[in-house]
């Protein structure tokens, strides 16, 4: 796996991290998934308005993303590249979401 | 008897009204509540594992990643105790931008209320308690940090 260097030193607005890959022959990745998983805490409407604000999704999907969280434990949220997921989560984090990555399986 | 209300003055700012002195001094427990923050459990839910299973990761996600959200929680802690100085006859107006940094709080608060009272879907879901019992007494702040939070996503 190629090293890989986070910073938010340069960060100009909270939650924003830069990410700078340190080698350029990364070869493509698998689709990575933001998983959110349910806790009993976090209101509903407030994870239903965490993934509209940070995916930007419209109510109705984020709705439904919410409920699958709430009644199956948890729910992908999204997939894709590698450096989009990691921002995702990072922003999830900032909203006390519990969420973490994974790599699909091939 | 007032009842507490939050609502839009506008489109750039927010007025909190209501404020009895029993809220008011809930409200004021939430930066004590905060400065737990740093404890082991609380730490292990605010600052989660990206990757569970993956230390690499995992670690490189801890080091680029957590100082941003320790700012972002601090930023919003500070937000939350100036803007409560400011109450007068339980009412204060806050900026809009300010909204996010209380909503923050308030559920960093409840975050960190259950993780130090081992506190489940269990316990949320029970309709009695008894104030004397310290995990009573936490859900039930829980549950109303959870009432104001609503009323500002209701906003």
């Amino acid at each position: 796996m190629p090293k890989r260097t986070f910073d938010c030193r340069n960060s100009t607005q909270p939650g924003i991290v830069h990410i700078d890959e340190t080698d350029t022959e990364e070869k493509l990745d698998l689709p990575w998934n933001v998983v959110v998983h349910n806790d009993p805490i976090n209101l509903m409407n407030y994870v239903t308005m965490v993934f509209q604000r940070v995916f930007g999704y419209p109510r109705q999907k984020a709705t439904l993303l919410m409920m699958e969280v709430h009644t199956s434990g948890r729910s992908i949220v999204w997939s894709g590249a590698r450096e989009q997921a990691e921002h995702y989560v990072h922003q999830l984090h900032g909203h006390q979401l519990l969420a973490t990555l994974e790599t699909s399986e091939p | 008897m007032t009842s507490f209300t939050i609502e839009r003055i506008g489109e750039d700012a927010v007025s909190i009204n209501g404020i009895d002195d029993a809220t008011l001094a809930l409200l004021h427990e939430v930066p004590s509540i905060l400065h737990y923050r740093s404890h082991p459990s609380v730490s292990k839910r605010l600052f989660p594992d990206v990757k569970p299973g993956d230390e690499q990761v995992s670690e490189e996600f801890h080091e680029a990643t957590d100082p941003d959200l320790e700012y972002l929680f601090a930023s919003a802690e500070e937000i939350l105790i100036r803007d409560l100085a400011g109450i007068r006859d339980g009412s204060i107006e806050i900026p809009d931008t300010h909204v996010r940094a209380w909503m923050s709080a308030l559920n960093q608060a409840r975050l960190i209320l259950a993780e130090l009272n081992q506190i489940d879907a269990a316990d949320m879901g029970r309709g009695e308690f008894d104030p004397d019992e310290k995990k009573d007494l936490a859900v039930l702040k829980i549950h109303f940090f959870g009432f104001v939070l609503h009323l500002f996503i209701d906003l």
